[in-house]
This record gives structure tokens, sequence and C-alpha cells, in this order.
């Protein structure tokens, strides 16, 4: 419901709108027009989302003592996946999968195939799965194409429903969550409808452009306890999809760049009275120690203006840029200590 | 002595199973009462015949001969029946297997009956794609579980009574952006 009445809304603008340029007639053309290319998208992403099925195997201990039995439960968990490349590479999310004794997948035209697991990655709770068969891929759209407010498709395995496809916006970015004992950074937020057998599945813009990977709903309580969607989920951002991905699929694992510190936002009085231009620089809040900034002589209350020789205006792609370094590197920073500014090199190191 | 007293004895006398005084009362009845002396002429045939007996295997065929001479007169005045029932038993067993065969055959060529209100509320299949046919969940409010990482699943059980979990991790919190990096 959350979802129809902002759709309803924008189909009527886009009807007022063709009304106001005096083209009568043309408001049922334009909706219609929104509605083939909801369609078409929903067609063309459809074949690149798959259905997973991990099996896995635990033990019960039905008693202690001399009657004592153990009871072998197999537990079949139904998500979805993503195809990422060609040769049957596809991501998911890794807790279903990592351990199980047998994973197959099924494609959207019906065909199964059984998969084995590449890797996975604890931070971003994200897994590589492959099956030996072309499949069809999907293209990972920029970060910067994930824009708050556009339209979205999502595309999953709602209750082993395969290629279950609903539409929303993106709702929010850069969100930060807690799941179970684990926290998850830099997730983008979206309203479109996911239910359980959904993680893994796409989050597609209007070009069907992969820009998420579903990865968990915010449920709304109902009557009975039935849990249901109140319109925030969260997607993995594509960026960091393809990072994990190529990490996982060329060395089974995925390395990290690292400085060791914490960055935020200047506080506008410090940036009047430092006489700094809006958007510019970031000011280090904590250092690791140890740490290749410790090393370097990063001290807190720095302010970093430039990064590699470019102006610092967005610590978010500063720290990709860092993260996504996948061997030692020397990096150039200008930093502002006390009114003075002041070069210094980190060795960004990988773990 | 008298008859009834002597056709008493007169087994036992044969068996030289009584006394000598009574054997003598037997005896004396007999000189003077032919209808005794001739059952006592009929025992010791009996008894003649019965010493000459030797245990030994029948031979073939005795039972069937016996058989087929007792039976009428067992059955005499009774219809014999057994061949009819026989023939009817099979034409009844004939009859299920071809009502089955018939049932199957109906119940795999039929097209689906449309579910009533009261099925849709329970388990019905679902067509979700044009080449097969799958299952919703049965129960409504699925078994909530935490995983060993501390998430929230849903356990949703199958028709086919398999467990299966549709996975999608719950959130705990949603954290507020404070516009930190950590790198």
């Amino acid at each position: 419901m959350a979802i129809l009445v902002p759709l309803f809304l924008l189909l009527n603008a886009v009807a007022a709108q063709a009304g106001a340029d005096g083209r009568d007639g043309c408001a049922p053309s334009a909706l219609d027009r929104l509605q083939k290319d909801f369609v078409e998208i929903a067609g063309r992403v459809k074949p690149s989302v798959v259905e997973i099925r991990a099996l896995k195997i635990s033990t019960k201990q039905t008693a202690v003592g001399p009657s004592s039995s153990t009871t072998h439960i197999q537990e079949t968990t139904v998500l979805a996946g993503v195809v990422l490349r060609k040769d049957g590479h596809i991501v998911t999310i890794a807790e279903p999968v990592v351990g199980a004794k047998s994973i197959h997948v099924r494609t959207s035209s019906g065909v199964e195939y059984p998969a084995t697991i590449v890797g996975a990655d604890e931070e971003t709770g994200l897994a590589v799965i492959k099956v030996n068969a072309p499949l069809e891929a999907i293209a990972l759209a920029a970060d910067e194409e994930a824009l708050v407010g556009s339209l979205v498709a999502a595309v999953g395995n709602s209750y082993g429903m395969a290629g279950s496809v609903s539409f929303g916006t993106l709702s929010g970015s850069d969100r930060t969550i807690e799941s179970g004992k684990k926290r998850y950074a830099g997730l983008l937020q979206y309203t479109a409808t996911v239910n359980p057998g959904d993680a893994g599945g796409l989050i597609s813009n209007i070009k069907g452009d992969c820009i998420g990977i579903i990865f968990s709903s915010m449920e709304l309580r109902q009557a009975g306890g039935v849990p249901g969607f109140g319109g925030i989920g969260f997607a993995v951002p594509a960026g960091t999809v393809r990072f994990v991905a190529d990490s996982l699929i060329s060395d089974r694992k995925v390395l990290r760049g690292w400085l060791g510190i914490t960055m935020s936002a200047i506080d506008p009085n410090l940036r009047a009275q430092l006489n700094l231009k809006n958007g510019v620089g970031a000011v280090v809040t904590q250092i690791d120690p140890g740490s290749p900034a410790e090393k370097a002589g990063f001290k807190p209350h720095d302010i970093i203006l430039e990064a590699s020789g470019r102006e610092l205006l967005d610590a978010r792609k500063l720290m990709m840029d860092v993260i996504r370094t996948r061997k030692e590197t020397a990096m150039k920073f200008r930093l502002l200590r006390g009114g003075t500014p002041l070069d210094i090199e980190a060795l960004i190191t990988v773990r | 002595m008298k008859c009834d007293s002597a056709r008493e004895l007169i087994p036992l006398c044969v068996g030289h199973e009584i006394s000598p005084e009574e054997e003598d009362a037997v005896y004396r009845h007999l000189s003077a009462c032919a209808e005794c002396a001739h059952e006592m002429k009929e025992y010791r045939l009996i008894f003649s015949a019965m010493s000459r007996l030797r245990e030994g295997a029948a031979p073939q065929g005795t039972w069937q001969t016996m058989w087929s001479n007792i039976r009428p007169e067992i059955f005499a005045g009774t219809k014999v029946v057994r061949f009819a029932f026989d023939d009817l038993l099979r034409v009844a067993a004939v009859a299920l297997i071809g009502i089955g065969i018939g049932f199957f055959a109906i119940l795999l060529t039929s097209e689906p009956a449309t579910p009533t209100a009261t099925e849709r509320t329970g388990t019905v299949a679902l067509v979700s794609d044009p080449i097969e046919l799958r299952s919703l969940p049965v129960n409504r409010s699925p078994e909530a579980k935490t995983t060993g990482a501390g998430q929230r699943q849903y356990i949703f059980r199958h028709a086919t009574k398999s467990e299966e979990r549709f996975y999608l991790p719950s959130i705990d919190s949603v954290l507020p952006t404070k516009g930190e990096v950590k790198f």
C-alpha cells in the first residue's frame, strides 16, 4: 500500500502534465508508455535473477545419558541470486550458502544446475556461487546512478515464487543497519516490496541495470504475528557488489585497503573560521593504534583537503578508493593542521 | 444273569478283562440266550480283526476316494456353490481393477477444478511461471527462529512436509548516520 500511493500520485502527475501541455487524449498514452516501460524492464531483468536452494544438515541431541540419540535435521533455505557474469557466476547472500551441503540454482527458464561456492565476504554478507553453464548476466550500474527518489524494480523469489517483481523508489542511501550480531554500512534503502525468499535478489534502475542486491527488510508486525513489509528495504549497492564479487572471483577472498582513520564532515562554524570552500575537506576524528595513518603522522582534528592530488569533495569516495586498493600503495595527502598546510604520505596496507 | 448285564460284560469278556467267576456267569447266560450268544460272536470277530491291524502308510489316493464317497452323504440335499462363488470373486476383482484404472486415468487427464474460497485460504497450487506448478507455504503464521548469528528468520512448512525457510534476514535497528566514514 505504501508503494501504491506514491505510484498513483506519480501516474496522476504524468497525466496532469500531459493535459497541461494541451495534448488532449495523451494522458492514457503517457500511462501506457510508463506501464510498457515497467513491463519491459521486468522482462529484461528477470532472466538474470535465479532461485537458489541451499541444503544444510544439522544434528540435534534429543536426550542426555544412555537414552540419548542424535537426529539429523535437513533444512533447505530458499533465496535469490543475481547473475553477474555469463560464465555462471552468481552473487547472493552468504549466510544460507556458506557451509551448505548442496546448492542448486534454478534459472528463470526453469533449468536447474548444481552450484559451488566461490567465496564469501563476512563484512558485506555477500557470497559468489558458480554454475557450469552460460547464464544471462546483468550489468552493474555505477554508484552515482543510484539517485535517491528514482524508480526501482525489485525482482526476487518471494516465498519460492520465482521472478516476483515489484516497483518502488530508492528512498535512501548510506544506511547503516544492525542485523543479528553484525553491523552493515553503506546500504541503499528502497520501498519496493520484498518478502522472505527475496534476499539476494535484484534492485534495478529503470534502465534495467543492477543498482543493488536485496539484503534485508524492516519487518512490520501485523496481526497474528505474521511479518509484513513496511516499505523499508535495504540493498548492498552495486559498487560494493562489484568490488566484493571481483575480489572473490579472482582471489576467493576480499582484500581491503586500510588506512586506519575515521573522518566526518567539517562543522560549518569551523569551516567558516578556517575560510574553507563549501563541500571541500573532512576532519579526522580518530586514528586506529598501529595503523598506517598513525605511522604516517595523522593526528585527530587534522583536516584532509586533498588525497592523491585531488580535492576531497566526498569522504565516502575516498573511503571506497582506499578500500578498493588491493596491494600496498603509497597515497599522498594535503592536510590542514592548526591552520597550517601539511603534506604527508601514508602507505595503504591490505588486510 | 439277565441280558442287560450280560451285554455289558460281553466286550470285557472277549478281552479277558473280567474275573473267572463273572466269565462263568456270562457263558451260562449265553448257553441259554441265542441273541446274546450272537452278540458275543460279533465281538469276537471285531476283536480278532483289530488284533490284526498294523501301522503303515495309506495307499495313494485313499483320501480322495473316501472323500468323493463321503461328501455326497455329508452334503446330501445341499447345492455345491464353491465354483460359482470363485467365479463371482474373479469378476469382482476384475471390475475393481478396472474402476481403479479408470479413476486414475480421469484424475490424470482432467483439468484442475477451480478452488473454492475455503481451499484458497489453505494450500493451493499456484502458477508462478509458465512451466511449473509450485505450492504456497501451508502455515500462515510462520515459526520465528533466531540463527546462530542472531538473525530472526521465519520458517514456512510446505505441503510436501519438507522444511523450507525463505530467507530474508530481519533488522534489529537502523543506526543514525553521523556522516562518519571509517577505513
